[in-house]
């Protein structure tokens, strides 16, 4: 291979690390606030360990206030959405890539539909339908609704990826002794396993984050996730600065943990070999 | 003992599109059937239709005695090698080939011993902690087999397994599995597009068109003595060839063809076919048969030489020894024996030869 000449290969990493700093900065920044005494926001210091730096945010964080609560409220959620989305969605976009029944292109074609209203303009709608459904302050109430709106992205991403696994190897496993279900759960399922984890890691992030609904749904304090319990410390007259980047921080880091693990499984070609093209 | 027995047995699709049309078809323990057939003749639906993956819209299929019509593919004691492999690309060779009998709830020690067994016979041992993806097209195929082979099945069905391969690997991998049927003894459907696979591995041959069964017989009888224009013209190769023609006075009028015609009356249009092989070289004093022609291309083969003759407006083929004085742009003429004709009535496309 030849190799590129030095001036573009520089280019190249300038406009990297351009990129790299606009991301990391942001990052560094609040990391840097979280240690600082008090609530200095604005200071100007640019120092990374600020003066009199102090990991006492932290501690705060975990010893006085009800974080470990906000935590498990949002892993709780989260998980449930997950693992809701994923059979979820593995099951409807196998039916809808596999069979063919009345309605199948107008349910796919709705399912797309619903993706095209802004969260806020479905806002008034979900508090009507989860209120008279006795779901508010419910965390069923959040998980439903989370559940709903990852669901269209879900349901298209798998189907798609069925879409590209020759039906043959289901035959060749229905002849080999499995009924439709063992077919799809030992041979189907194993090879969409890129698509499980896409599926999962959206499923996860849109309830990890989400501060809109979250905030509708809930109301008793106790129940709070991570975004609406860092809210809290922002309050009409101050807030909390080193506590809200503290916590900020906390929040990010299992987001970059599920990243770093699905990672290995996010490879293509698992289906490579199994049937010739 | 496994036979399989097809009786009235139809597939339509949507309605309309008729893939088996009243397909009759007895296979006996241990045979080798062929089902072959144009792309679109329902063959491979058929095939299918055997092993359960399709649902028959009408008529019986029984499996050693036993109507499987509604059976589940799993349950028919049936094993399938398809066209395209369909390995599992997740699990090793050794694990695609356990798998059916993993699911079977067979003992480890005898799930071992069969798949040994098994890439024993096909040279996969050296293979056998492989993923699919690290294998060449014919050992991925050797794998199919021999995923077939370990459940030890009633009747094993394969459908255009050598397809995909090249022309070299093709007649390695036909002659293992001609091995393969003597030594399982086992009864085996197979399908294929192509006539020489069907008349070389075949004990028995189905040949298919539009859905229909055209004729069922052994590869030398369906050669020898075809049922019709479409079975004459697809079993050989080259194909046979067909001068269209009327007869007047006892005679066969048609190109420039002298054919006395003896016997039965005959109807009014009729085709005659003789095999390249058939028409010999020369004028051929006393021979039932005579035609003239230009040798516009000839083919050497080695062995023997494919003549393109033009007579009057058509062209056809004589297989001739490699050491005839043939010109190219000459005229030439052949002879044939009234033994090797064929005669078909051009209303009915059946042939008169037989009745």
């Amino acid at each position: 291979m030849q190799k590129d000449p030095i001036w573009k290969m520089l280019l190249i990493y300038a406009v990297l690390m351009m990129f790299v700093v606009i991301a990391i900065y942001p990052i560094l920044r609040v990391f840097s606030i979280s240690l600082r005494p008090g609530d200095q926001l604005l200071s100007t210091s640019l120092a990374l360990i600020p003066e009199g730096a102090t990991t006492g945010n932290f501690v705060e964080l975990f010893v006085e206030r009800p974080f470990l609560r906000w935590l498990f409220n949002s892993t709780f959620v989260s998980l449930a959405v997950t693992i809701l989305g994923i059979t979820l969605a593995s099951t409807a976009g196998y039916a809808i890539s596999r069979y063919k029944f009345i309605g199948r292109t107008s349910a796919m074609l709705a399912i797309l539909t619903t993706q095209m209203f802004p969260a806020t303009m479905l806002l008034l709608p979900m508090y009507i339908i989860i209120s008279k459904l006795n779901l508010l302050n419910t965390y069923f109430g959040l998980i439903v609704v989370y559940s709903a709106t990852a669901m269209p992205f879900c349901v298209w991403t798998m189907k798609g990826y069925y879409d590209t696994i020759p039906y043959s190897l289901e035959e060749a496993a229905m002849v080999d002794g499995c009924n439709q279900f063992t077919a799809f759960y030992r041979v189907i399922l194993p090879l969409v396993t890129p698509a499980l984890v896409i599926t999962g890691l959206f499923s996860f992030m849109s309830a990890w984050s989400e501060y809109l609904v979250a905030a509708q749904v809930l109301q008793d304090p106790r129940m709070y996730t991570l975004p609406l319990g860092l809210k809290q410390f922002e309050q009409s007259m101050s807030t909390e600065w080193g506590l809200y980047a503290a916590g900020a921080l906390v929040v990010s880091i299992p987001v970059v943990g599920l990243f770093l693990i699905a990672n290995r499984w996010l490879v293509s070609g698992l289906t490579l070999g199994g049937v010739k093209e | 003992m496994a036979e399989v027995k097809l009786e009235h047995v139809y597939k339509i699709y949507d309605g309309d599109v008729t893939a088996a049309n009243d397909v009759n078809v007895e296979i006996h323990d241990r045979e080798f059937v062929v089902l072959v057939g144009p792309s679109g003749c329902g063959k491979s639906t058929t095939l299918r239709m055997i092993a359960g993956l399709e649902d028959i819209t009408d008529g019986t299929i029984t499996i050693d005695g036993k109507v499987v019509n509604t059976v589940a593919p799993k349950d028919r004691d049936i094993a399938m090698v398809f066209q395209n492999y369909a390995l599992y690309p997740h699990m090793s060779v050794r694990e695609n080939m356990a798998f059916g009998l993993k699911l079977r709830k067979f003992a480890k020690s005898d799930i071992d011993d069969r798949v040994g067994e098994a890439a024993d016979i096909l040279q996969l041992d050296e293979y056998l902690d492989r993923k699919p993806k690290a294998l060449s097209g014919g050992q991925r195929q050797r794998v199919a087999l021999g995923r077939a082979i370990v459940r030890k099945p009633k009747v094993f069905l394969f459908d255009e397994p050598l397809s995909n391969l090249d022309a070299k690997l093709r007649n390695h991998m036909r002659a293992e599995i001609m091995e393969l049927h003597q030594r399982l003894d086992a009864t085996i459907i197979y399908v294929t597009h192509d006539q020489v696979e069907a008349m070389t591995m075949g004990s028995k041959i189905v040949v298919m068109k539009d859905g229909l069964v055209q004729q069922v017989a052994a590869p030398i009888e369906l050669y020898n003595q075809p049922v019709n224009l479409f079975v004459a013209g697809f079993i050989g190769s080259p194909t046979m060839n067909f001068i269209e023609g009327t007869v007047r006075d006892g005679k066969f009028v048609g190109l420039n063809i002298d054919f006395e015609m003896n016997g039965a009356s005959m109807p009014d249009a009729l085709t005659l076919g003789i095999r390249p092989e058939d028409l010999k070289w020369g004028a051929g004093e006393g021979s039932d048969g005579q035609l003239k022609g230009v040798v516009e291309l000839a083919e050497p083969l080695g062995a023997e030489t494919y003549l393109h003759v033009r007579v009057d407006e058509q062209r056809m083929i004589a297989k001739v020894s490699p050491d005839v004085p043939f010109q190219l742009g000459e005229s030439a003429s052949f002879h044939f024996s009234s033994d090797h004709v064929h005669l078909f009535d051009n209303e009915t496309q059946n042939s008169l030869s037989r009745s």
